[in-house]
């Protein structure tokens, strides 16, 4: 007993836990269920990835998180324990203290996401100054080391969005985003509109900045090819849903949802010799009536007919490995 | 006018935009898109231009359908001089040529339904009288790019479809005019992974089917290494290299290529990459840097790097590179 007590002390903590989150959209055609009871947990000082395509519900994922849900959205039921605290229930004002200040977001357009009329300076400052007591030259002067961190010349700090290039106003996002020392950062496809190369400076960024300051990270992509540069642990979603949830190397090298290997199948390698595409015929389902089975069975090569009316839940298949598939197991 | 066999033969091709720099200035500047290219195309080869954005890719595409007039430089299509045609030959030209966008959420008309977009370039070609016809040629085309039955689109309006049948309903309306080249623009670069294999296949068959031949702008490199015959690598506005696909992806010669393509992320985390990140960013092509425009990021750059521009040379069959000291650091 003991000996297991002191072996406790080595396990990760966990900064975040979520519970079985189901959010929606409420429009005109129905209800979408865009997030449809998900769980994963994010250890301190890793980085855990979110993948999916489009409109799996990844992004809605981390605003209902943040509780940055648009009117439309509502958290439909789940919890979201930070510091033993459920954030899917707490206050606005409660909420303020915890933004920003324990939790901050990388947004996908860092244009859309920064005020133009604002010089970048300013906007850091404010945002530090929004959620602490400080003096407006303290706030500046923290806006400065930050700029610095974030690799950005000092003669910049009054310029204005539109004079900066993509891979500079990311940089300004990454540098708001640690404007009040979060433990938690969640950055929603931080390179996704950029080139290769400036993706690739800001990915070295983001991962220097993570190991330095011991971050917790939860990282939204589409591109599998980045999630096995920088995460330490994968959910892979579909339809709203958690498919299959592990290590990288896990998912990787051992994929077991059918899902999870078209997938990554479907991402051509620039290593290797030249091979044949492979994609996944057929779309995903539509969110306002979802099937009441596995979300992937209409176009899984591996279906039963039990598929098209159970929907299991995530079994532990090796240590920390997880899969909705109870079928396909050793197809891979 | 040179018989050379080739579909498309481009030769210093430059593109100058004049830059409005101030209210009084004197100085005319401009922004120099493409900056002496040069390249051809064989008949049933896809050819594929990469590279950053604001390199001039794009630029080039549109130049040889004439949508943006070239600065200097001619432009061959079957032996046929593009850029001193006549409105009315270039036009019976453009059938030929047909081009796919991006976006297939915004080069598809809202208002119109699949049949009038497929439709649509028949009619403005006068190429069909009368309507069963018609039917015919556009029912051809859907079924080519695999929306069948086709008829069961004919009514559908583009919202009622995924990002992937909108793609395929684009080269089906670039189909219906039976062109020789195909110039497609990132063509999948907005669709979901796990569609995106389905339209490079479509084009692969497309191009046995119908003996086409693409013209394949991206900058995706890994996705390149999969698909096209042969890559030219752009930089500010010239080429740095241009090759046979496996020549230029597994042994890169001019450095700029050479970091391009250690910086592609892998789909594998076991694979550690020794990458060579470039640092800054592309300079502006308002004020390109004297001699070889990439020394200011080289990582083996030398003091006459920024005085001699270097051209193409062809270091090994078909290889061409330029830069005067890329066999150096490759042995």
């Amino acid at each position: 007993m003991r000996r297991n007590l002191s072996l406790l002390n080595f396990l990760p903590s966990t900064i975040l836990q979520v519970k079985d989150l189901k959010t929606n959209y409420y429009t005109r055609q129905g209800v979408v269920k865009a997030v449809r009871g998900i769980s994963f947990h994010v250890h301190s000082g890793e980085v855990l990835g979110l993948a999916g395509e489009s409109a799996c519900g990844k992004t809605t994922a981390a605003l209902s998180i943040m509780r940055l849900l648009p009117p439309s959205a509502r958290i439909a039921a789940g919890q979201i324990l930070f510091n033993d605290k459920d954030m899917a229930t707490m206050s606005e004002r409660e909420l303020r203290a915890v933004r920003w200040r324990d939790i901050s977001i990388i947004f996908q357009g860092s244009m859309n996401a920064l005020n133009p009329v604002k010089n970048i300076g300013e906007q850091i400052a404010e945002a530090i100054r929004l959620h602490e007591e400080v003096a407006q030259a303290e706030a500046l002067d923290r806006t400065r080391n930050l700029l610095q961190m974030v690799g950005i010349n000092l003669s910049k700090l009054r310029s204005y969005p539109h004079e900066l290039s993509g891979g500079m106003r990311q940089r300004v996002m990454i540098a708001m985003s640690l404007a009040c020392n979060p433990r938690l950062v969640i950055a929603d496809e931080p390179v996704t509109a950029l080139d290769v190369m400036v993706q690739a400076q800001i990915l070295r960024l983001i991962n220097n900045l993570q190991k330095e300051l011991n971050l917790s990270m939860i990282l939204i992509t589409h591109d599998l090819s980045v999630m096995a540069d920088v995460c330490n642990r994968l959910a892979i979603m579909y339809a709203g849903e958690i498919v299959e949830y592990g290590s990288v190397e896990a998912i990787f090298e051992e994929p077991i949802h059918p899902y999870t290997q078209l997938l990554i199948k479907a991402f051509p390698s620039i290593e290797g010799a030249a091979s044949e595409l492979y994609s996944i015929p057929g779309s995903p389902p539509s969110l306002i009536n979802p099937p009441s089975g596995c979300g992937f069975y209409p176009r899984c090569p591996y279906a039963h007919d039990e598929c098209s009316n159970v929907n299991p839940p995530l079994l532990e298949v090796g240590s920390g490995h997880f899969v909705t598939c109870r079928t396909a197991g050793g197809q891979g | 006018m040179t018989q050379s066999g080739m579909l498309l033969d481009v030769q210093d091709l430059k593109v100058w935009f004049p830059a409005r720099t101030g209210f009084l200035s004197r100085n005319k500047t401009y922004v120099r898109a493409v900056d002496g290219v040069s390249f051809q195309v064989a008949p049933g080869e896809i050819f594929c231009l990469v590279g950053e954005s604001g390199c001039g890719k794009t630029t080039i595409a549109n130049t040889l359908v004439r949508l943006v007039k070239p600065t200097s430089g001619t432009v061959f299509f079957n032996n046929i001089d593009v850029l001193s045609l006549r409105k009315e030959e270039m036009r019976k030209l453009r059938q030929n040529i047909q081009m796919i966008f991006q976006d297939p959420y915004e080069s598809l008309n809202p208002h119109m339904t699949i049949f009038d977009i497929v439709a649509e370039p028949l009619d403005v070609n006068r190429l069909v009288d009368r309507p069963d016809e018609k039917d015919t040629r556009v029912a051809q085309a859907l079924e080519a790019v695999g929306l069948t039955p086709a008829q069961s689109f004919f009514d559908s309006y583009p919202h009622q479809l995924s990002g992937g049948q909108r793609q395929r309903v684009a080269i089906a309306a670039a189909l219906a005019l039976k062109p020789a080249l195909i110039v497609a623009d990132e063509p999948v670069s907005m669709l979901d992974i796990s569609v995106r294999a389905g339209i490079l296949k479509l084009m692969l068959a497309l191009r046995s089917e119908f003996k086409l031949t693409y013209l394949f702008i991206t900058h995706d490199l890994a996705l390149a290494r999969h698909l096209v015959d042969r890559i030219a690598v752009m930089y500010l506005g010239r080429m740095v290299e241009m090759g046979d696909t496996k020549s230029v992806i597994e042994t890169p010669l001019h450095p700029y290529t050479r970091s391009l393509i250690s910086v592609v992320p892998v789909p594998n985390p076991k694979v550690k990459k020794q990458k060579i990140l470039l640092a800054g960013e592309i300079p502006s092509p308002i004020q390109i840097p004297s001699g070889c425009r990439f020394h200011t990021r080289c990582p083996i750059a030398r003091d006459i790097c920024a005085k001699e521009q270097p051209e193409l040379q062809e270091v090994r069959p078909g290889h061409y590179v330029a830069c005067p000291y890329a066999d150096l650091q490759n042995a």
